[in-house]
């Protein structure tokens, strides 16, 4: 299997990545032997940039520990470029963690970056022309604010940075490229076309030109509050929209430069606050996120046969829509609601087995260590393993994991999946089934919880990759035997 | 097969003549396949058929045991009474109870025997009543 670099660009970015994270960490398949995310936003504050990549890193912690043999749950590799490139002894890049450095948009405005004053007067003019006097005071480290015009400038500069030569001297010849990006914004449409030009324009580097990119492309699910103040006006998404797919028209799909393009959107029912960027911004979860982390997953079981390229450009570019069967009743809808396709066989069952695992660590571990799975053979899961480090991480991961999918469910359109519920009805977890029960089957909630674990044989592994295993087999069943997945 | 259990009752409890007349009217043979066969239906209702988590501890354990026990006493008090009873042997009275609770006592061993014998492909109670 292949690498899978993913640039995720803006808020958007971010948080597709991060609703492909808690996919991939409840055991959701994808064909690449590892991921990289590079997430691109010069707002460095950005809440829904910094959750992730907090999410990011829990995720790369948990993994350390573990084999998966047995073990579905945070199976897949991410890996940093930074990683990437210092397994391989080459230069460490000055990136943080999941984010490229933009260089020069450090407390720098728009005016200075572009060296404005220092513009003869003819220059001058026709730089006004194209930014207004509020795009020459925008200050670079807050993003873009919906100005692709100014995006377009600033990122223009990414080919040059150290990261992107890492990045393209780490580029084997089958791995593959998707990039995530908004149409409606400032970073991410600006980005996405910039990226795709250099990636495709990559001097001395056949495999990166001839590589096998997808994209997806988010039109506008969301509003924000109307705001004097505020440089984003949702008046303007549907205008930018129409212009940045009549760009892409020429520019992306026209001149084929990508090979699958997933375009995906929603009705902007909701109105978000409106925030310009920074720690303020962390917009709540939404479907589209999900759906757009799953054009990823599609893009990836594509065949080889069907992305070729000749000279820097697809032989077909493939587009797809994701689009759901109904839309639930009072604005809420469940895994039956998205249809009969692969999406929903994809992700109900690890979804729901995550769910199962959450719940299980929040209600029931503390008093179930005194049974078979916890206490039978040569490693012990006793109480002190649960104020261990992997302990608390798994148990805080699966937390925000919850937390993702109720924001999700509190949003407009809402994706519910799940039902709040106690211990006395555990297995009514999954909205929109009625749990099986067997005529002979007495143990019911956690007890059948316990029942599936004490009866889950995974050997004498060292103990966090025993904890996982069991879980991995115990909600395996519980989640076919249930709920039928 | 009276001969085979005989020695192992009279081990536990032996009274002249009761434990001759026990002998003599192949009691034994009831008593024995009771004994054996009660202990392990029991054995297997705790360790395959209820096998619950929430049934799991030493004291449900006990639970069953206790069953077993006041079954088998019950039992071996009941079918040499009516025997002797119906044979006109009528001069025991405390040999019944000390005997019944001899067997008592074979019950709880048989029901220990067994437990540790089939409990360990028991899903949840495989540790019940010791911990490995």
């Amino acid at each position: 299997m292949a690498k899978l670099f993913i640039f995720g660009i803006g808020g958007t970015g971010s948080r597709v990545i991060k609703a492909l994270t808690m996919l991939l960490a409840s055991g959701v398949k994808i064909n690449a032997s590892e991921i990289i995310p590079i997430i691109i936003d010069p707002d460095r504050a950005n809440g829904d940039l910094n959750r992730t990549i907090a999410l990011l890193k829990s995720y790369q912690h948990i993994r350390t520990s573990l084999e998966f043999d047995k073990n579905q749950f945070f199976r897949t590799k991410i890996t940093t470029l930074n990683e990437l490139v210092a397994s391989q002894e080459k230069t460490v890049m000055k990136s943080e963690d999941f984010r490229m450095e933009l260089e020069g948009v450090q407390n720098q405005y728009f005016r200075d970056f572009i060296a404005f004053e220092q513009m003869d007067e003819a220059n001058k003019a026709l730089t006004s022309l194209l930014f207004s006097e509020e795009n020459l005071a925008s200050d670079m480290e807050v993003g873009f604010k919906g100005n692709p015009n100014i995006g377009s400038v600033v990122l223009n500069k990414f080919s040059k940075s150290d990261e992107f030569k890492n990045f393209a001297s780490n580029f084997a010849e089958n791995d593959r490229i998707f990039i995530i990006s908004s149409i409606f914004g400032g970073t991410g449409a600006a980005g996405f076309p910039l990226i795709l030009k250099n990636i495709r324009n990559a001097p001395d580097n056949k495999w990166l030109r001839e590589s096998k990119v997808g994209a997806v492309s988010v039109l506008p699910y969301f509003g924000v509050t109307p705001d004097e103040k505020s440089k984003i006006d949702k008046a303007t998404f549907i205008s930018k929209t129409k212009a940045a797919l009549s760009y892409y028209s020429r520019n992306i799909t026209g001149n084929k430069s990508v090979n699958a393009l997933y375009y995906i959107g929603d009705k902007e029912t909701k109105d978000y606050d409106n925030r310009e960027g920074s720690k303020e911004q962390m917009n709540a979860a939404h479907f589209v996120e999900l759906a757009s982390a799953l054009a990823i997953v599609d893009f990836m079981e594509i065949q080889d046969g069907a992305l070729k390229n000749n000279e820097g450009r697809a032989e077909n570019t493939i587009a797809k829509e994701f689009g759901i069967e109904s839309s639930g009743q009072d604005g809420k809808f469940n895994f039956s609601h998205i249809g009969k396709g692969n999406s929903a066989k994809l992700i109900r069952k690890p979804l729901t087995q995550a769910m199962l695992f959450h719940l299980f660590l929040e209600e029931a571990i503390d008093t179930s260590l005194k049974h078979p799975w916890a206490n039978a053979g040569k490693i012990i899961i006793d109480s002190d393993f649960l104020t261990k480090d992997f302990y608390k991480s798994v148990r805080e991961f699966w937390q925000k994991y919850n937390g993702w999918l109720k924001e999700m469910s509190g949003n407009t359109i809402g994706f519910s999946p799940f039902k709040t519920v106690n211990k006395d009805n555990v297995f009514h977890v999954v909205d929109g089934i009625e749990p099986k029960e067997g005529m002979l089957e007495f143990k019911k909630n956690f007890e059948l919880f316990i029942d599936r674990l004490n009866g889950a044989s995974v050997g004498d592994l060292p103990i966090e990759q025993k904890f996982m295993a069991l879980f991995t087999k115990a909600t395996e069943k519980l989640a076919a035997d249930k709920f039928g997945f | 097969m009276n001969n085979l259990f005989a020695p192992i009752y009279e081990f536990f409890y032996y009274g002249v003549p009761f434990s001759d007349d026990l002998y003599q009217n192949e009691l034994y043979v009831p008593l024995g396949l009771f004994l054996i066969f009660f202990s392990l239906a029991m054995v297997f209702t705790f360790y395959y058929w209820i096998n619950r988590p929430s049934f799991s501890r030493w004291y449900h354990w006990g639970i069953m045991l206790g069953i077993n026990m006041i079954f088998q006493f019950g039992f071996a008090v009941i079918i040499p009474q009516n025997k002797f009873i119906a044979l006109g042997i009528e001069e025991y009275n405390s040999e019944y109870y000390n005997f019944g609770l001899s067997v008592t006592l074979m019950a709880l061993l048989m029901f220990v025997l067994f437990s540790f014998m089939l409990r360990w492909w028991s899903t949840n109670c495989r540790q019940t009543p010791f911990p490995n």
